[in-house]
């Protein structure tokens, strides 16, 4: 679009225009000036010829009537009376005539007064004549009379003569003045002509680059044209897009355009409140009646800090009743202040967000999550006290067996001794069951102290606990060197006590049990087995034994609490161990699971992150 | 100190655990005199008398009305007429807490009451025999808790 170009263009033309306009006329004007004297000389020209010519006739004239005069003279011819007046009348208009076309010659002028004094004698003689006042009696008197009359002929004709020759030099010099001027004449036109021709072809030179201009610039609008429309068809499917993600998302988009103080609304953040969009104002205050009257408030606050352009505005929350169902909705609000580059027309923008159905299920969580806790913590205090609390009765009941046993057991009964044995048996049994109970309520409270561990250490005090088992079975235990972690010892002990315990305790029958736990350092990500912590990099222990195994279906039920494969006459045990196992590899972020097969053995894979 | 038994003193709110200590005594080829105290009040009144026979090894119990085993054993070892005094805990409860705690207090050793007669003697014999000056100073956290 180059509109100063084409103003400067259009100024230049007309500037053009008018200069050209200009010359062109006064080229006219010369011109017809020119042809003016040109039309002057010819008519000069013309003047000159007509008094010689009229001179000329006078001069017939004139001889005519000194002629007419001898014939009188000669031959007393009566009729000689008829004949001279017209020639008088024409004579005397001649000589009007050559005085009138001289009178602005001087030298003609006294020519012609001389030549009519001369004509006034001649006519007089002639008069005279006819009068019979001259006397052509004698032929003296006669040779006078004609001698008198040729000599006034004489100087007559002189005079003509002179004056013919005057006016002859006067049409040379007024011919040739003629000639000269006809010459120029046509370079006028000429010069005329061509500039005129001239200023017309760059008229129009002009004029066509100025229309070329415009077919440019009237194509270049036109693709501008097809481009807005395209823009505008892509602005109008966003329109509608996000009208609908408006309405998916249930938020509404509004904008305040400071300088002119104009809010828009779309259409959505009407229904959110529940406001007829098509008769409401957009305007703030409109939107003031739906508004909860507890955060009527803190939305007037911030409100205030708007309109003081407030910059830093946070997000926050207010519930408003809508008011075509009086729900109570909960409508968060975020807004962003917008800096035009280019202008002055800065502006916020905002949106609203109906949140309620968020802040419903989170206050439900919360709530949830509250009864949780609290059931938890009275469970595990439960369970604590009620282990710690269990132990002394049936401590008692132990001690008082063994002491029944050890004084007066030859005194009972075949019976009697079979009761106290069974008595004793299952006292031992609950000692397990509320020292396994024990520990797993131990593994689960809060007081958990992590500590840079040797887990070599923990691993030879694992086994020194299990040392009576160990030398009874006369098992084989191998481990590799284990690393130095951050760990709760004594959990991780325990950990280590109970998979081998384990291992221990479902031996084959007569064969010697060997285990042998490895070490690796590995990435989560190439392990099979689901891992879902954020730790990247672990620490594989996996615990291989030849005892009898487990069917692979029941890999995941035997850490189940209380989860036992065998009954109690089989194998001894609370079915507690590896629940305990589990938790303890939870609470350092780990995970374990079992591999077994029946018969053949089975192998305990922990990972422990490296932290 | 009497060369010809050794004095011992158990405090221990549970009646019939003051009986397995005394009979358990009684078994014990060692010549032992055993006094027994119901709760720590009772036994800080006794200790606290000028004239009052102090014994070779003093017995804790930890969970005691009207004054526990912690406080007993705190107030005995801020008073030094007690400094040659064992004191060795003698609870029900194992747990990490206590043994610390008393550890930090200076108890000398630690026995969690067995459920056995015959290990209940064995443990007595060996707490009774040990060479209490040798066991101290070399006392740390992993000797403390008495293995059974």
């Amino acid at each position: 679009m180059k509109f100063p170009k084409y103003r400067r263009s259009l100024f230049l033309l007309v500037t053009i225009f008018v200069v050209s306009a200009t010359l062109i006329f006064f080229l006219m004007a010369i011109t017809y000036k020119h042809l003016t004297k040109l039309s002057e000389a010819n008519n000069l020209v013309e003047h000159s010829r007509i008094v010689s010519i009229k001179v000329e006739k006078l001069y017939a004239d004139l001889k005519d009537l000194e002629i007419e005069r001898r014939n009188f003279i000669l031959a007393e011819n009566p009729n000689f009376k008829n004949n001279i007046k017209p020639k008088f009348a024409e004579i005397d208009m001649l000589v009007n005539e050559v005085s009138e076309l001289t009178k602005d010659n001087p030298e003609q002028i006294k020519n012609m007064q001389s030549l009519k004094m001369m004509i006034d004698y001649k006519i007089s003689i002639v008069q005279k004549t006819f009068n019979g006042e001259i006397k052509i009696d004698t032929s003296e008197e006669l040779k006078q009379t004609l001698l008198a009359g040729k000599n006034v002929m004489e100087s007559i004709s002189k005079k003509t003569n002179e004056m013919l020759v005057v006016e002859d030099s006067l049409l040379k010099k007024r011919l040739s003045e003629f000639n000269s001027t006809q010459k120029s004449t046509p370079i006028y036109f000429y010069i005329l002509s061509l500039f005129s021709l001239a200023m017309l072809s760059f008229a129009f030179f002009r004029i066509y680059k100025f229309l070329q201009e415009i077919s440019e610039s009237n194509t270049n609008l036109q693709i501008a044209l097809s481009n807005l429309e395209k823009a505008n068809k892509e602005l109008v499917f966003y329109n509608e897009t996000s009208k609908e993600a408006e309405k998916t998302g249930n938020y509404g988009f509004w904008k305040w355009d400071i300088k002119n103080n104009k809010f828009d609304f779309s259409e959505n953040v009407f229904k959110i409140f529940g406001i007829d969009a098509n008769n409401t104002a957009h305007t703030l205050e409109s939107f003031f009646p739906a508004i909860h009257p507890e955060d009527k408030k803190l939305v007037e606050e911030n409100v205030q800090k708007l309109y003081n352009l407030d910059k830093s505005i946070e997000p926050f929350t207010h519930r408003i009743y809508n008011q075509n169902n009086g729900e109570l909705r909960y409508i968060n609000i975020t807004s962003r202040f917008i800096k035009e580059k280019n202008s002055d027309e800065d502006y916020y923008i905002f949106i609203t967000k109906d949140v309620t159905e968020e802040i419903l299920r989170q206050e439900e969580i919360e709530e949830k999550n509250r009864i949780l806790e609290a059931s938890n913590s009275e469970l595990m205090a439960f369970n604590y006290v009620a282990s710690h609390d269990l132990q002394e009765p049936l401590r008692k009941i132990e001690t008082f067996i063994s002491r029944l046993k050890d004084k007066d057991y030859e005194k009972l009964s075949e019976n009697g001794k079979i009761y106290l044995e069974r008595t004793q048996n299952s006292a031992g049994r609950m000692r397990n069951l509320i020292n396994d109970l024990l520990q797993f309520s131990r593994t689960t409270r809060a007081e958990k102290t992590f500590e840079k561990t040797d887990l070599t250490i923990l691993m030879e005090n694992a086994l020194e606990e299990l040392q009576e088992k160990i030398e009874e079975k006369k098992a084989k235990i191998t481990f590799e060197k284990l690393p130095e972690l951050r760990v709760i010892p004594f959990q991780i002990q325990q950990l280590f006590s109970n998979i081998i315990g384990n291992s221990l305790k479902y031996s084959k029958e007569g064969v010697t049990p060997e285990i042998s736990i490895k070490v690796e350092k590995d990435i989560a990500k190439n392990e099979p087995k689901p891992n879902n912590t954020p730790q990247k990099s672990f620490y594989k222990f996996t615990f291989t034994d030849n005892g009898i195994g487990f069917e692979e279906e029941y890999s995941e039920k035997i850490f189940e609490l209380f989860g036992r494969l065998h009954g109690k006459m089989e194998f001894e045990g609370t079915g507690i161990g590896l629940s305990i196992c589990k938790k303890i590899v939870e609470n350092h972020k780990g995970c374990i699971y079992a591999e077994g097969k029946p018969n053949v053995g089975a192998t305990f894979t922990v990972f422990i992150p490296e932290k | 100190m009497n060369t010809e038994y050794t004095f011992i003193i158990l405090a221990d709110d549970d009646e019939d655990d003051r009986l397995f200590f005394t009979d358990a005594f009684e078994e014990i080829k060692i010549s032992t005199k055993v006094q027994t105290f119901e709760n720590g009040a009772e036994l800080m009144n006794y200790l606290n008398k000028d004239d009052a026979t102090l014994p070779e090894i003093l017995f804790l119990d930890l969970n005691m009305p009207k004054k526990n085993g912690i406080e007993c054993l705190h107030e005995i070892k801020e008073n030094d007429k007690f400094k040659n005094m064992a004191v060795a805990i003698y609870s029900t409860s194992s747990s990490e807490e206590h043994i610390e705690e008393t550890f930090v207090r200076g108890a000398n050793i630690y026995i969690k009451k067995p459920s056995d007669f015959k290990t209940l003697k064995k443990v007595l014999q060996d707490v009774v025999t040990m060479n209490w000056q040798f066991h101290t100073s070399g006392l740390n956290k992993e000797n403390f808790l008495l293995r059974i």
